[in-house]
């Protein structure tokens, strides 16, 4: 029998060198240790496997898909016992779209009456348009559209009293200016005066990105499709910054709470930077929207 | 497993036992092991992280579907045609209600982000065409004035028509040349031919009007009225009667 080689033991000899052994024999000492092995990947994957279980699957698995706090999700089992024909089926489709039309058309009359300058945002239709006083005056085609998936999980019974109150503006947050104000001294004297500049100011080609935060936890994000790295970079790369560290919030906030139902509900658009920034500035602080899904 | 006895046997027989690490050495290599193992675990959950909620909507689509049974339940299966017809006499109601907000012959639309401006008959476009409007400046004189360019929003009337209009000079318009204010009625501040043919109010001093400053059309250049070039003033002049609708957005 042959004397035992250190190394399969995993454990350093005084014979090898002190720098080398040092790498060496913790390296070893790993390969030969299955223990350790198993532990270690456990360690690797303990992270992204907590992360995805707790902040993913489980607020996934317990989402009752209701939109607001006064609204239950009850009605989902009161259906429980109907049983539908085709037929019937295409009854109750023609009747929710009715449903969702008159709740539509009846947001636009009280908004005529009492708004001047409101918007619609027409999922169905892919369009963006903005009424004043019932006329539409700008009708924008929406280029490329993320509407949450949470959307098509409530039903219809939870949506439709979500839907018939036009959203109200709490907040924005914007790279652009709201009004694009430029303030000037009056000039002491005709000479003073002459010297002041009447051009126009060239117009601003920063990138046009806002979201806009409304109440019953809801949030639309705009962005100009095919940003261009003009104008106030530093103002682009901010708002990014800025979703970005909103985002890292909300996936602390699942944590704290896995639950969804928290969440805001999340629609985001790409617009031409025209139509983008139109809209942008034309609604007003506190605005209006009418959600057409 | 006798082997294995005998082996250590002759071994300890014949070179010293091999050190065993110490216990501080075990523990900081199994130290270094959780070390590094949380480092790589907190790098690859960092696309977790970043995609977290694209992650959460993908997962979404597991989920089934909203089901129709609790409209169906509420309404009640013999209730369908009637409800409907309920529905669609609102709706009518609705939409009739609604056509008494669309204006009764031309209107105009004005944009002043884009400043440009569409005449409107019904849902036919008469004229399109570019205009100046609101320069958004702030003129400030002293801690005591100031006055904000801009062309106010939303939904006006054509109160009053001229043609070749004068502009009487208000305040601001002296400040902004560093000229002194003059009387309410001083002849300077009659100017004659700068507002174009025609003029049109909106109410609160604001107008349509034309202008010779024609290169800054399509830019915000105004004090607030709606400028436009010589052509489209007067369609839109023609077109628009006393009490027609602009929509400024």
């Amino acid at each position: 029998m042959s004397v035992p080689d250190n190394n399969h033991t995993g454990y350093g000899t005084q014979n090898k060198k002190k720098s080398r052994g040092g790498q060496t024999g913790f390296f070893r000492w790993f390969g030969r240790n299955r223990r350790i092995q198993v532990i270690f990947f456990l360690l690797i994957i303990s992270v992204p496997v907590f992360m995805i279980v707790y902040g993913i699957v489980v607020p996934t698995k317990n989402y009752k898909p209701a939109v607001s706090a006064g609204v239950e999700s009850s009605n989902e089992t009161a259906g429980g016992s109907v049983s539908l024909t085709g037929e019937q089926l295409e009854a109750v489709r023609k009747i929710i779209a009715l449903e969702n039309e008159r709740a539509y058309e009846q947001m636009r009359l009280d908004l005529a009456g009492k708004d001047s300058v409101y918007f619609i945002l027409n999922i169905p239709d892919s369009a963006i348009i903005l009424e004043i006083k019932g006329v539409p005056v700008r009708v924008n085609k929406i280029l490329q559209m993320e509407v949450s998936n949470r959307f098509s999980l409530i039903s219809h019974e939870n949506l439709l009293p979500w839907i018939s109150q036009p959203f109200t503006l709490e907040r924005d947050y914007s790279t652009i200016p709201k009004s694009p104000i430029v303030i000037k001294q009056a000039p002491k004297d005709t000479i003073e005066a002459a010297k002041t500049s009447s051009k126009p100011l060239p117009p601003d080609s920063t990138a046009v990105f806002y979201t806009l935060y409304f109440d019953r936890n809801f949030e639309l994000e705009i962005e100009q499709i095919n940003p261009l790295e003009k104008g106030n970079v530093e103002k682009v790369k901010e708002y990014l910054q800025s979703k970005k560290k909103e985002s890292y919030r909300s996936v602390i906030e699942t944590f704290k709470n896995p639950s969804l139902a928290n969440q805001p509900l999340r629609i985001k658009l790409v617009l031409s930077d025209t139509d983008a920034k139109a809209i942008y500035r034309a609604i007003p602080a506190e605005s209006h929207l009418i959600l057409k899904l | 497993m006798q082997e294995r006895t005998a082996d250590w046997d002759i071994m300890s027989e014949a070179e010293p036992k091999p050190d065993r690490p110490s216990l501080g050495q075990t523990f900081l290599k199994v130290l270094i092991v959780f070390f590094i193992g949380i480092l790589i675990s907190l790098a690859l959950s960092w696309p977790v992280v970043t995609n977290f909620n694209k992650i959460q909507e993908k997962a979404l689509r597991f989920k089934p579907k909203a089901e129709l049974k609790a409209t169906a339940a509420r309404i009640g299966v013999e209730n369908f045609a009637s409800y409907k017809e309920q529905l669609e006499k609102d709706l009518a109601g609705i939409n009739k209600k609604m056509a008494a907000w669309a204006p009764k012959g031309p209107y105009l639309i004005v944009n002043t982000v884009g400043n440009d401006f569409t005449l409107m008959n019904g849902d036919q476009v008469i004229r399109k065409g570019q205009c100046s409007t609101g320069s958004y400046t702030v003129l400030q004189a002293g801690d005591q004035k100031q006055w904000i360019f801009k062309t106010p929003r939303g939904m006006f009337k054509i109160q009053n028509k001229k043609e070749q209009p004068v502009w009487k000079k208000p305040d601001w318009a002296f400040i902004e040349e560093g000229l002194p204010v003059p009387s309410a009625n001083h002849p300077s501040r009659y100017e004659y031919g700068v507002l174009g043919d025609y003029a049109m109010t909106l109410g609160q001093g604001y107008m349509i009007h034309g202008t010779l400053y024609k290169r800054f059309l399509g830019m915000p250049v105004t004090h607030g009225c709606i400028r436009m070039g010589d052509a489209d003033l007067e369609d839109v002049y023609k077109n628009m009667q006393i009490g027609s609708k602009v929509y400024i957005y």
